[in-house]
């Protein structure tokens, strides 16, 4: 076997931004469409409290006021989904990617070999769906741990067992 | 004497009165406000209450120590390799700390023990946001034969896993000692702004303190005294400001003094061992595998006097306690830091290729802290009737001036090195820091990009590792992908410990 040892460039190297990404399972929408509620039910809530509370508001005020919450409503409603669309992950051979983002696009990668501990995680909505967040920890200390939600059970269940392999081999 | 430390013993006998004082201290400062009261108030009879008051509580705290001295004694299990500590007078503690998780054991000895000869010992293990057991008073010999003991079954263990990872540090090097001058240098030179913190919270406690007692209208009334001797106003504004910068001063210089007086530096079975403090002499253990990034920061003053400080910060064992791990070394000049890095890293970590950040980076930030602000306060500005024009433009001006100045300087100094093996990032205005993180101690990189930046080819990238984080903002965004696959490429590859 002819061996070789070619020195390397820094366009050869394996690049992250090009992989394709897998986006979070269709039905996590649903799990975000009911958080999404909730948030703008209580949102609500408290609008109403404080415009029954402050009973002396021109009709000009009121407009003014339960417009600026409908917008506020809006607002977190678009800005849940938009986080949903952004999310999307990949595992490669030696690192996991996770894209996430309202305003900017963040690229998050753990190496496999500073992997700490990895959970699942089942929320309460999330369960009725067969869905679960896998966390991914590492030692970094602020923001230096990944979770992606929206996976379905096994699959989340399978990532975890992967990724248990391949801290062991690194071990 | 058994320096195996197999029976329970108790501490040294002197250490009563240790006890007795520690506890005196405690309580007088507690009463402090009350006593304050009786004597502001005056009279036969409150001097007779206040006679009264001391003898009782000095009576209180003379048993109360005696008890807290018997009840309290420590030992070593070496069957279970346990370090055991009973403590407490009704409720009673049995501390047992396992002698394998032991991280540090710390002999202390501040002003009260140096007064009466005996040292105090900490035991720290690792996640524990505080001392997991503490011996108040043991003699010299008692102290070390139990650190020794202590760290005897830990250094076993610890030699075996890294003897092979870091032979370069074990070869014997001298060890570093901070001169008394250098010590001056940099208490005159530095954290200004911390400074004036530490008055104003002082102004605030004693505020507080007597708010609680109801008598805050006696600090008012002294204060308004004080105005009345100045005549005009400009002449007390710079008197205050003249004072106050010379309490900073003073404080500042004090403070630092106090800290870091003797500060030393020696190797010790391949981690570092520094001792400093004039009233509590602290030693503390440095590990250079354990080091996860180093911070030398230096203004303008401090390199005409050829002084930096260093902070050297280790892997956080707790996320609640972070200055545990972060080690400060106040005063060094150019050659001793190199001596430092050199034993941590074992040689000069060299610069690598130059990045700047996009000059949005200065307008943005000028955006943000000087046009938003200002535009805010002249919409404002007709709520603000009694202030005069001169003076409300006036300060706004001076505001846009120091800020940008401020900004112009900070975005000049931003700068970005990029090595092979280590990442070196300058920062800040008067006080220049450079960031030296070695690549194999990252543990995870975000990438991150605002939508209307897509276009324009600039983006941001914050290196996570296991004792903060270092980013950098706004740069050319293909470059720093390019960055990012090398990085990971050089994780991934190889599988060095970050620890």
């Amino acid at each position: 076997m002819e061996f070789t040892n070619e020195p390397l460039t820094i366009e050869q190297l394996p690049q992250f931004e090009h992989v394709p990404l897998q986006p979070l399972q269709a039905s996590y929408a649903k799990v975000v469409a009911l958080q999404a509620l909730g948030f703008d039910l209580v949102l609500l809530l408290v609008a109403c409290f404080v415009y029954a509370k402050a009973d002396d508001f021109s009709s000009m005020e009121a407009l003014v006021f339960w417009g600026g919450c409908l917008l506020c409503i809006g607002l977190v409603a678009v800005m849940m989904y938009i986080s949903y669309r952004k999310k999307a992950y990949a595992f490669r051979e030696h690192d996991v990617l996770f894209q996430y983002g309202i305003i900017s696009t963040n690229t998050k990668i753990i190496p496999y070999n500073r992997v700490q501990h990895v959970a699942l995680h089942e929320g309460f909505l999330s369960r009725n769906f067969g869905l679960a967040q896998v966390e991914i920890y590492t030692a970094g200390v602020h923001g230096g741990d990944i979770k992606i939600p929206g996976i379905l059970k096994e699959d989340a269940e399978r990532i975890k067992q992967l990724l248990m392999g391949k801290i062991q081999k690194e071990l | 004497m058994d320096f195996q430390f197999q029976e329970p013993q108790q501490q040294s006998k002197v250490g009563v009165l240790l006890l007795f004082l520690d506890s005196l201290q405690k309580i007088l400062r507690a009463i402090a406000p009350i006593i304050l009261i009786i004597v502001l108030k005056g009279g036969t009879l409150s001097a007779f209450i206040l006679f009264m008051l001391l003898m009782g509580t000095f009576l209180l705290v003379a048993c109360i120590a005696y008890l807290r001295f018997t009840h309290f004694t420590f030992h070593i299990d070496r069957a279970l390799g346990e370090f055991i500590v009973y403590d407490g007078i009704l409720t009673k503690t049995k501390t047992v700390i396992q002698l394998s998780k032991i991280q540090q054991v710390n002999l202390t000895q501040n002003l009260l023990q140096r007064l009466i000869g005996v040292y105090g010992i900490q035991v720290d293990t690792a996640g524990a946001d505080r001392h997991e057991a503490q011996i108040k008073a043991v003699s010299r010999t008692v102290a070390l034969a139990l650190k020794k003991a202590l760290i005897e079954n830990q250094m076993a263990v610890t030699a075996e896993e890294t003897l092979e990872d870091q032979p370069e540090i074990l070869a014997p090097k001298p060890f570093l000692k901070i001169h008394f001058i250098s010590l001056i240098k940099i208490g005159i030179t530095s954290n200004y702004i911390k400074s004036v913190g530490l008055i104003l919270t002082f102004f605030f406690s004693i505020w507080g303190k007597l708010h609680e007692i109801g008598e805050e209208a006696w600090l008012e009334e002294k204060i308004a005294e004080q105005d009345w001797l100045f005549q005009s106003v400009i002449y007390s504004i710079v008197l205050g400001i003249a004072s106050l910068f010379t309490l900073v001063f003073l404080i500042n210089l004090g403070r630092t003094v106090l800290r870091y007086f003797n500060y030393t530096m020696q190797q010790q079975q391949g981690s570092l061992l520094l001792s400093f403090g004039l009233i509590n002499t602290k030693n503390t253990v440095l590990r250079p595998s354990r080091v996860q990034s180093v911070v030398v920061s230096q203004n303008y003053f401090q390199k005409k006097l050829n002084v930096l400080e260093m902070k050297i910060r280790q892997a956080i064992s707790d996320e609640k306690n972070h200055q545990k791990d972060r080690i400060e070394v106040p005063g060094c000049n150019n050659s001793e830091k190199e001596a430092i890095l050199e034993l941590i890293y074992g040689h000069q970590p060299p610069m690598g290729l130059v990045m700047k950040a996009n000059w949005r980076r200065l307008v943005f930030n000028l955006f943000l802290t000087v046009f938003l602000p200002v535009t805010a306060a002249v919409c404002f500005k007709p709520y603000f009737e009694e202030v005069s024009s001169h003076l409300f433009f006036g300060v706004l001006a001076v505001y846009t001036i120091l800020l940008s100045v401020y900004h112009y300087f900070s975005y000049k100094n931003y700068t970005f090195y990029v090595g092979d093996q280590y990442i070196h990032r300058r920062s800040g205005a008067w006080d220049i820091a450079v960031d030296i993180l070695e690549t194999d101690k990252i543990q995870a990189i975000t990438t991150s990009q605002l939508f209307w930046h897509k276009n324009l080819n600039i983006g941001s990238v914050t290196l996570h590792t296991a004792a903060g984080n270092i980013s950098f903002y706004l740069a050319n965004f293909d470059t720093l992908k390019q960055y990012v696959n090398r990085w990971l490429y050089g994780l991934e590859s190889q599988n060095h410990n970050w620890m």
